[in-house]
């Protein structure tokens, strides 16, 4: 496992997005179905639905294969991914931005989210790994109350613009 | 007549200024007492856009300073004793990344995907602004 960094930053509008840094726009619109998975996505940018608003870790890490989710972990995501190798970004709305290099290339992508910490005032604690795929799939791997995902994950979204 | 010539005179110095130094139409939105304007897409967010609109009416300022470092401080006390809703963001205006959040920011619940649609419009939109700019929010309607 290689760890490409962390950070804390504060999530706000329920969003944690990670995307190419060449994206121009990289925050995308929703719809009640991506709310219902949990993510919305396109090519080069995918926005995870969060579990608050707070101050969160976020961890970032390129791995062989994708880790074995977390026990804690209440929501794991797997979606595809597919860098074109100017970097990686992952921030909230006007929040700090924790970036990495990626070499371009397919991957799928795990999102693990924790519960925040207290009453759910955090801080808050998210995962992302990366791990190269040939054939990367979107999957819900473990889904907390708050997913109500369709019969068929949409794997479609608009920038916001 | 000479102050009829004076006059000529210094609309042909602005006009020359103006055309030498385009971005003086920011200075005359800092004058007063902003640096940008953004257009808000009332129709493709309605609910967010109708929490805004109501409390800007309600008298809440509709100029929000850029102020990453103090939105945590500012959501704490924004949303202090307001629970989370299943299907629903707590939308707060101003928000909490503006210096004027905090406490006494209207809250309102919005459904998930207008507000995080909203927001991630907002998001693209003011990413590439510094902490202590100005952005006065307008209702665009039928956009």
């Amino acid at each position: 496992m290689t760890r490409l960094g962390t950070t804390e930053l504060l999530v706000s509008y329920s969003q944690l997005a990670a995307y190419n840094r060449s994206e121009e726009h990289p925050y995308s619109d929703w719809t009640d179905e991506h709310v219902g998975q949990g993510f919305a996505w396109r090519e080069g940018s995918v926005s995870f639905g969060t579990l608050g608003d707070v101050r969160s870790l976020v961890e970032l890490e390129l791995d062989e294969r994708l880790p074995e989710p977390a026990a804690d972990a209440v929501r794991v995501i797997v979606v595809p991914f597919r860098a074109d190798g100017s970097g990686i970004a992952v921030s909230s709305i006007l929040s700090e931005t924790l970036a990495a290099e990626l070499p371009a290339g397919l991957y799928e992508l795990q999102f693990e989210a924790f519960e925040p910490a207290g009453d759910g005032d955090g801080p808050g604690r998210y995962r992302l790994a990366f791990a190269p795929a040939e054939s990367p799939a979107a999957r819900i791997v473990r889904q907390d109350e708050e997913l109500d995902p369709p019969a068929e994950l949409v794997l479609a979204a608009e920038a916001a613009v | 007549m000479w102050k009829r010539k004076l006059g000529w005179g210094l609309v042909a110095m602005l006009a020359f200024m103006a055309a030498l130094f385009p971005g003086a139409s920011v200075r005359t939105e800092a004058a007063a007492g902003y640096d940008a304007v953004i257009y808000f897409p009332f129709d493709r967010y309605p609910l967010t856009g109708d929490h805004i609109r109501d409390a800007i009416a309600d008298g809440h300022s509709a100029i929000c300073t850029i102020d990453r470092a103090g939105a945590d401080a500012n959501r704490k006390e924004s949303l202090k004793g307001i629970p989370t809703k299943s299907g629903y963001d707590r939308d707060e205006w101003p928000m909490a990344m503006c210096d004027e959040g905090g406490a006494g920011a209207d809250v309102r619940y919005v459904p998930s995907s207008d507000n995080r649609g909203a927001g991630a419009w907002v998001g693209n939109q003011l990413s590439s602004y510094a902490n202590g700019k100005r952005i006065k929010f307008v209702m665009s309607y039928g956009s």
